[in-house]
């Protein structure tokens, strides 16, 4: 198996773990942890897609989501911040208030 | 060395837009300047806490603005920054929808006392901001413009959910909205990644190259993963578990610009995607969305039934409506030429967009001076202490149902129509019968109003004498605009429609200036 079908294989697993940690872990911050994991992984598929096809495309769209990615942290972390003010909390199992 | 020089420039000529990409995304930078100008007011403040209304009139101006160069631009199709950047009529149109839309929103916030103090230059900075993703989601012709243009619309809204710091249900509405859209983007991200190694370019117009057969399990993976993520943005079932809490928590207004015209950017990049010939001879992209839209409109009408929050029963309302989405997808993915449908969507989705303003600017309204949100009680003889209220509302209702004089009908007419001759009649059977179901709820609300008695529960809505009017003005344009559309409408909107469904030029065919 060549490196970048390696890459692939190994994005598809990284996706997963992302996606179990933000199913399965409770913690607002544990799930961010898996939100990173989750574009991380995005990003490597892209950059071996890159490699497989043969042009660059690929690699400039990982610069854009680098970008993106950090936003969505900063928006996310100041959002828990804002939460943990209010309800001295960051567990998702917490958030009970808005039901039908 | 000369020549060298020579495809130097050329190639820069290629990526640098000619000046009349300027023109064209006028609206765009106008918003994006805008936004910039009403952060730096805010941070000159001296009470940053309290509502900036010189950033409220810099949003104004920059809507009209933007609505001036709309009208003045000459429409052809053309492509610039490497067909990042469409212009065409269904970016003029889709343009215009989202100004409308901007000026609609901040028109409400500034009606009521909540939205009021809630209109501090930040707010304004991030609904512009929002708006202007929105346009360059719309305006896309390739996936990495796309996704930013998706994602500068998500970030601002996850803050605006949250904007009312000292509201736990707002914080609790924007950590879920936050986790889940996150997710949907990775989702969303992957797929593009899997699509751009089948077809090997970003380029919507190369997607006629995408293979979705056997033989290759990473398409269809990627087609899946994209179409999930869509359906997460769009409040599709099996996808829709967090619109109803964040639609619950989040302040009304900003509820409808969220659950309108980002509905609005994600359906019309779609159109572009999927007319951009997709060959999808297994049907396999038909059978994902087809599903999609059965599952919408059954878990919309059916769980709708049982809500007692009124702002939920909307969110499931929004769920079934969307299902009108998918299905309309799923025509367009089996026939990528369809016209009719593109041109359903595009009427459906507009009219969509002002139902949904209109009918959260209600809530908005009545929920003044109320702490929780309302629940079907408190409706009950609104027709008697504030029947203009009820009467609006009565009008969005009914076009959110779908019924005949109100332009809902009119949209889900044309959906169903091209589901039918798109062959797809089982699915357009279960649609028509289950928004049938779901008319149980409208009604309901709407007996409540008008049949029931007023009791110490019933919300009045009452406001300044000198927002009254103003309020009246917008709710009034909206519910004048749904009314148009369902009665006049039909015959120069399908007209409009049809100009603009055919000018939707496939990416391929647009040429460079």
């Amino acid at each position: 198996m060549s490196l970048p079908e390696l890459g692939l294989l190994f994005s598809v697993l990284l996706f997963l773990i992302g996606l179990f940690a933000v199913m399965f872990r409770s913690n607002i911050l544990f799930q961010m942890m898996g939100i990173e994991l989750l574009l991380n992984a995005a990003n490597l598929a892209f950059v071996s897609a890159s490699k497989m096809v043969g042009n660059l495309d690929g690699q400039v769209v990982v610069f854009f989501v680098m970008t993106i990615a950090a936003c969505e942290a900063a928006v996310g972390l100041a959002l828990v911040v804002a939460l943990y003010r209010e309800r001295s909390t960051t567990e998702t199992d917490d958030l009970t208030l808005l039901r039908g | 060395m000369i020549e060298k020089n020579t495809l130097l420039q050329t190639r820069l000529a290629e990526i640098l837009p000619s000046a009349t990409f300027y023109l064209h995304a006028f609206p765009i930078l106008i918003f994006l300047i805008a936004a910039m100008s009403a952060l730096l007011l805010g941070v000159f403040r001296s009470d940053p806490d309290k509502p900036s209304f010189t950033a409220y009139g810099l949003s104004v101006a920059a809507c009209l603005g933007g609505v001036v160069s709309i009208a003045i631009n000459h429409v052809a199709p053309v492509a610039y920054l490497g067909s990042g950047f469409l212009s065409d009529a269904l970016t003029q149109f889709g343009m215009l929808a989202v100004i409308l839309g901007t000026l609609a929103t901040l028109s409400l916030a500034s009606c009521t006392n909540v939205g009021r103090n809630l209109l501090r230059a930040e707010l304004v900075a991030l609904l512009l901001t929002a708006s202007a993703g929105l346009m360059i989601l719309l305006s896309a012709g390739e996936f990495l413009t796309f996704f930013v243009g998706l994602e500068l619309t998500s970030i601002p809204l996850y803050i605006l959910v949250g904007f009312q710091r000292q509201s736990e249900r707002g914080l609790e509405a924007a950590i879920k909205y936050f986790l889940l859209g996150a997710v949907a983007a990775a989702f969303i991200l992957l797929g593009m990644a899997f699509i751009y190694l089948n077809t090997g370019s970003l380029q919507w117009s190369d997607l006629s190259r995408l293979n979705l057969d056997r033989n290759h399990p990473f398409a269809i993976a990627g087609a899946l993963l994209f179409a999930s993520g869509i359906a997460f943005k769009l409040a599709l079932a099996p996808f829709h578990m967090w619109a109803p809490d964040v639609y619950q928590g989040a302040n009304s207004v900003l509820t409808g610009y969220m659950a309108g015209m980002v509905k609005l950017g994600v359906v019309f990049a779609l159109i572009r995607i999927l007319s951009a010939g997709l060959r999808d001879s297994n049907g396999y992209l038909m059978w994902i969305f087809g599903i999609i839209a059965a599952l919408s409109i059954i878990v919309g009408s059916l769980f709708g039934l049982v809500q007692k929050s009124v702002r939920r029963l909307l969110a499931y309302s929004s769920v079934a409506n969307a299902g009108f989405f998918a299905l309309a997808f799923a025509v367009l993915a089996y026939n990528p030429g369809s016209e009719i449908s593109r041109q359903a969507l595009i009427a459906y989705t507009f009219i969509y967009a002002i139902l949904t303003l209109g009918s959260f600017g209600v809530l908005a309204w009545l929920e003044e001076g109320v702490e929780e949100d309302l629940d079907r009680k408190s409706l009950d003889g609104l027709g008697k202490k504030n029947p203009f209220a009820a009467f609006a509302f009565t009008i969005f209702l009914i076009g959110l149902a779908g019924i005949p004089p109100v332009a809902g009908f009119f949209g889900k007419l044309l959906i169903l129509n091209s589901a039918v001759s798109g062959g797809l009649i089982g699915l357009a059977i279960i649609l028509a019968m289950f928004s049938t179901i779901s008319l149980y709820y409208y009604l309901s609300l709407i007996t409540a109003m008008w049949f029931h008695a007023p009791s110490s529960h019933t919300a009045e809505g009452h406001l300044d004498v000198t927002v009254n009017r103003r309020m009246h003005w917008t709710i009034g344009m909206l519910a004048a605009a749904s009314l148009v559309i369902g009665i006049v409408g039909p015959r120069w909107a399908i007209k409009l429609d049809q100009r603009t469904a055919r000018q939707i030029a496939p990416t391929a065919q647009i040429g460079v200036p």
